[in-house]
């Protein structure tokens, strides 16, 4: 089984983005970001692109997949 | 076509259902004009709503991004798909109920969740072909 990590919220705190200013610069809701940085909530791989290019970071630097072994 | 359009046209249709229900059980014994009154009142409340979004263009900025947000359509699909389940298995008891009492209403109640299989079989069919 593969879980998904990511780094949105070090990411955001590092630029010091508030999560409603994150929420308007990925054209999402504040409750999505929300939902994205306590994981419970995997973005669809566009998403992915766009949270990774707003914090200019390839995809794998913001999302860690693990494989359960 | 703008979201504000689609909201306003969503209104129109819900006052124009509200007024045929109206029309439909006015003067006569049924539950028509009950349920129409209740529409009624509903698209008043959502009047009054939309008139103080349509004076607040952030808020109503907020509300567009919410309903393309692709997390709330997600929530949105779960719930629709959860809500159906739950529905099948509610009027399967109701079915039992009527059937055992020998009710005339189980037969349709039957029709209906017979149909409500046939669409999802014929729904998963279609899209798992499209997808």
């Amino acid at each position: 089984m593969i879980f998904i990590k990511n780094l949105i919220e070090e990411l955001r705190r590092e630029r010091g983005l508030t999560q409603a200013a994150l929420a308007e610069m990925l054209g999402v809701s504040r409750q999505t970001v929300i939902s994205l940085e306590g994981g419970r909530y995997n973005p669809s791989i566009a998403l992915a692109h766009k949270i990774a290019a707003g914090f200019s970071k390839t995809i794998e630097e913001v999302f860690i997949f693990e494989e359960e072994n | 076509m703008s979201f504000k359009t689609r909201l306003i046209i969503k209104l129109g249709f819900l006052y124009a259902l509200a007024a045929a229900l109206l029309l439909l059980g006015y003067g006569r014994d049924n539950n028509f004009f009950t349920m129409g009154t209740t529409m009624a009142v509903m698209a008043v409340v959502m009047t009054v709503r939309l008139a103080l979004l349509l004076k607040n263009g952030e808020r109503l900025a907020a509300l567009e991004t919410d309903s393309r947000d692709e997390r709330t359509v997600f929530v949105s699909m779960k719930s629709y798909s959860f809500a159906f389940w739950l529905s099948i298995l509610a009027e399967a008891a109701a079915f039992f109920a009527l059937e055992w009492r020998g009710a005339a209403a189980a037969k349709p109640l039957c029709f209906v969740i017979c149909f409500q299989a046939f669409a999802y079989l014929g729904s998963y069919l279609f899209f798992n072909k499209k997808y």
